[in-house]
C-alpha cells in the first residue's frame, strides 16, 4: 500500500534539502581543492564523484521510503529516466555543468591577466604619480566592487597606507603599486571566482540533480498510486488533486479543474484520468473518489476544453497553454492534447492511466517492431522457438543481475590496478547502460512471447 | 551461425581489438580515453555476440577479454 500524499510530499521536501546540503558541501570542497592547488579540472571531477555517490545514496533511501520497498543504489542508476537511465540523465546534466565551470574558471584567470596588465597600463598611462588611489578610478569595475568589501579592500587600504607615509619614488613606487594592486586581485579574485561558480557549479548542479529526483521520485509514486487505483475494483472515479504548494498557473490547473466528465472539477472515470507528472517538479496526485457513484454514467462533454479556458483570465490560459503561440494554436481549434504531445518530450506527453497501467506497455518491443532500436534483434528472434527465447530472457537477467553486483563492488569483476577514472566511468556509465539495453532487449523478447500467448488464446 | 552479418562482425571486432591493443602501451589521455571507446564497442560487440550464440573463428578474437584492456598489469607484460 502505498505512503500517503502528505508523506511523500515531506520526503520529497526531505529529499531537495538533503540535494540542496551535499551540492553545497561538495560546492565548499571544490573550493577548497582549488585553493590548496588543485587544478580544477580535478577539484571538479573529485567532487562531482562524490557528489554523485551521495546523491545516489539520497535516492535510494527516499525512494524506498516512499514506495515502501528496498531500492538499492543499483537499481537507482539504472532507473529509466525517459529513454535513458537516472544515472545517464545525472550524469549528462554534470558532465555540460563541469564543462561549463571549467570553461569560467579558465576565463576568470585570462581575465585576471588582462586586468593585471590593464592596471599596469593605467599607471604608466599616468605616468609618474604621487597618489595610486587616483588610478582606482580607471581600474575595472569588479576590482571596484571588490573594494567596496571591507575583508577585500583591507588588506589594499594598508599598502596604500604605507606608500603614503614613506613618501615612496619610482621605481619603489611603482613596485608598492603593483604589491597593492596583486592584494586587491587576490582578494577580489577569490570573491568573484567563489560567485561565478556557485552559480556556474552550485546552483545549476543543485536545480538540475534536484528537477530529476522530485520528478521521477514522484512518477515512481504516481505509477504506484496508479496501479493501486486500478487494482481496486471499489474505485470507478478519481481526482486530480493539486499539491498545496502549488506555486502557479499551469497544465495542472487544467487537468485538476477541467469538469469533463460531469462528476466535478478534475474527475475522472479512473482508466481516463491523466496520469501525473504532467511537467518537472509536478506534485499533482490521483485520489480515488469512493463517495460518487460506481454507476454514474460515463459521458464525456467534448466541448469542455473550450469553456474551461473560457473562464479563465488571458493571462492564465497562456500560463496552462504554455506560451502565446501555442494559446493561439488552441483558440484557432487545436486541443491542448494534440499541442503538448506534439512538442513535449516523451515522459510529459498526456497519457492516461488506462494506456499507462491496464494494458502494460512493452515500448522496447513497440519500438523494434515499428523498426526502431532493436529491430534486428527482434528480427532475429521472431522465428526461434519460445523454449529458446525463455533460455534467452533468464540469461539476459543473469547478466543484468551480474552488472547490478559489479555497480556495488566493482573490484569484483575488475583486476585491482584498474586506474580509478575507469572504474568511476564504469560504475557511473557504462554499466548502467549496459543494463539498460539488456533490459529493453529482454522486453523484446519478452514482447515475442507475449503476442504468441495472445495469438495462442484468441485461437 | 555463420553468415554475412556474423563476419561483418568477427571482421570489426578484430580491427578494434588489434586498434585497442596498439593504444595500451599509450600514456596519453587522448590514446587512453581512444582506448575506452574501443574497450566499450569490444566488450558490447563480444556480449551480443555471445547472447546470439556467434562463435568467432578467429580464435584470438574469441577467447579474447576486453576487460584486460583496463589493466595496467596486462599492458606491462
Amino acid at each position: 500500500m502505498s505512503v500517503m500524499p502528505e508523506q511523500e510530499q515531506a520526503q520529497l521536501d526531505a529529499l531537495a534539502i538533503a540535494i540542496r546540503q551535499r551540492a553545497e558541501q561538495a560546492f565548499e570542497e571544490m573550493l577548497q581543492r582549488i585553493r590548496d592547488g588543485e587544478t580544477p579540472r580535478a577539484a571538479i571531477d573529485a567532487v562531482t564523484a562524490a557528489f554523485a555517490g551521495m546523491y545516489f545514496a539520497e535516492l535510494s533511501s527516499a525512494f524506498s521510503a516512499v514506495l515502501q520497498k528496498n531500492i538499492g543504489i543499483s537499481e537507482i542508476k539504472a532507473w529509466p529516466v525517459g529513454d535513458i537511465d537516472l544515472s545517464s540523465r545525472l550524469y549528462r546534466h554534470l558532465d555540460e555543468v563541469n564543462a561549463v565551470t571549467r570553461t569560467l574558471i579558465a576565463n576568470h584567470a585570462k581575465g585576471f591577466v588582462q586586468a593585471r596588465d590593464l592596471a599596469m597600463q593605467i599607471y604608466e598611462g599616468y605616468g609618474f604619480k604621487d597618489d595610486p588611489l587616483v588610478v582606482m578610478d580607471k581600474l575595472p569595475r569588479y576590482l571596484r566592487e571588490a573594494l567596496e568589501d571591507p575583508a577585500v579592500s583591507q588588506g589594499f587600504a594598508q599598502i596604500v597606507g604605507r606608500i603614503r607615509a614613506s613618501n615612496l619614488k619610482t621605481p619603489a613606487l611603482k613596485a608598492s603599486y603593483l604589491q597593492a594592486i596583486d592584494a586587491l586581485e587576490a582578494g577580489a579574485g577569490e570573491n568573484r571566482i567563489k560567485r561565478l561558480v556557485k552559480v556556474a557549479w552550485f546552483e545549476r548542479n543543485r536545480y538540475l540533480a534536484n528537477r530529476i529526483a522530485q520528478t521521477e521520485l514522484h512518477r515512481a509514486y504516481s505509477n504506484q498510486v496508479a496501479q493501486e487505483i486500478m487494482d481496486d475494483s471499489e474505485v470507478v472515479w478519481v481526482k486530480v488533486q493539486m499539491s498545496r504548494t502549488h506555486p502557479r498557473v499551469d497544465i495542472c490547473d487544467y487537468h485538476s479543474g477541467l469538469n469533463a466528465w460531469g462528476q466535478g472539477p478534475g474527475v475522472y472515470p479512473k482508466a481516463k484520468a491523466p496520469k501525473p507528472p504532467y511537467h518537472p517538479f509536478c506534485r499533482c496526485v490521483l485520489v480515488g473518489r469512493y463517495d460518487i457513484d460506481a454507476d454514474a454514467q460515463q459521458r464525456e462533454n467534448p466541448n469542455v476544453a473550450q469553456s474551461f479556458m473560457q473562464g479563465k483570465s488571458d493571462y492564465d490560459q497562456r500560463l496552462i497553454a504554455g506560451s502565446r503561440e501555442r494559446l493561439n494554436r488552441f483558440r484557432d481549434g487545436e486541443s491542448l492534447e494534440a499541442i503538448y504531445n506534439g512538442s513535449t518530450k516523451s515522459q510529459y506527453r498526456w497519457k492516461t492511466v488506462g494506456d499507462e497501467l491496464a494494458r502494460p506497455t512493452n515500448s522496447a518491443y513497440e519500438l523494434a517492431k515499428s523498426g526502431g532500436e532493436h529491430s534486428g534483434f527482434l528480427k532475429q528472434y521472431l522465428n526461434v522457438p519460445s523454449p529458446m527465447i525463455q533460455r534467452g530472457i533468464k540469461s539476459m537477467s543473469r547478466r543484468i543481475n551480474e552488472h547490478l553486483l559489479w555497480m556495488e563492488n566493482p573490484y569484483s569483476k575488475l583486476p585491482i590496478d584498474v586506474d580509478s577514472r575507469s572504474v568511476q566511468a564504469l560504475v557511473n556509465k557504462k554499466w548502467p547502460k549496459d543494463v539498460a539495453r539488456i533490459t529493453a532487449e529482454r522486453s523484446v523478447l519478452q514482447g515475442i512471447l507475449d503476442d504468441r500467448e495472445k495469438k495462442n488464446g484468441k485461437q | 551461425m555463420v553468415n554475412n552479418e556474423s563476419i561483418v562482425l568477427e571482421e570489426v571486432l578484430r580491427r578494434a581489438m588489434d586498434d585497442a591493443q596498439k593504444l595500451q602501451d599509450s600514456d596519453s589521455e587522448y590514446d587512453r580515453g581512444q582506448l575506452f571507446a574501443y574497450f566499450g564497442i569490444l566488450e558490447w560487440g563480444k556480449e551480443q555476440a555471445n547472447m546470439m550464440g556467434i562463435e568467432f573463428a578467429d580464435k584470438e578474437l574469441q577467447d579474447f577479454d576486453p576487460y584486460t584492456l583496463l589493466s595496467k598489469q596486462q599492458k606491462a607484460a
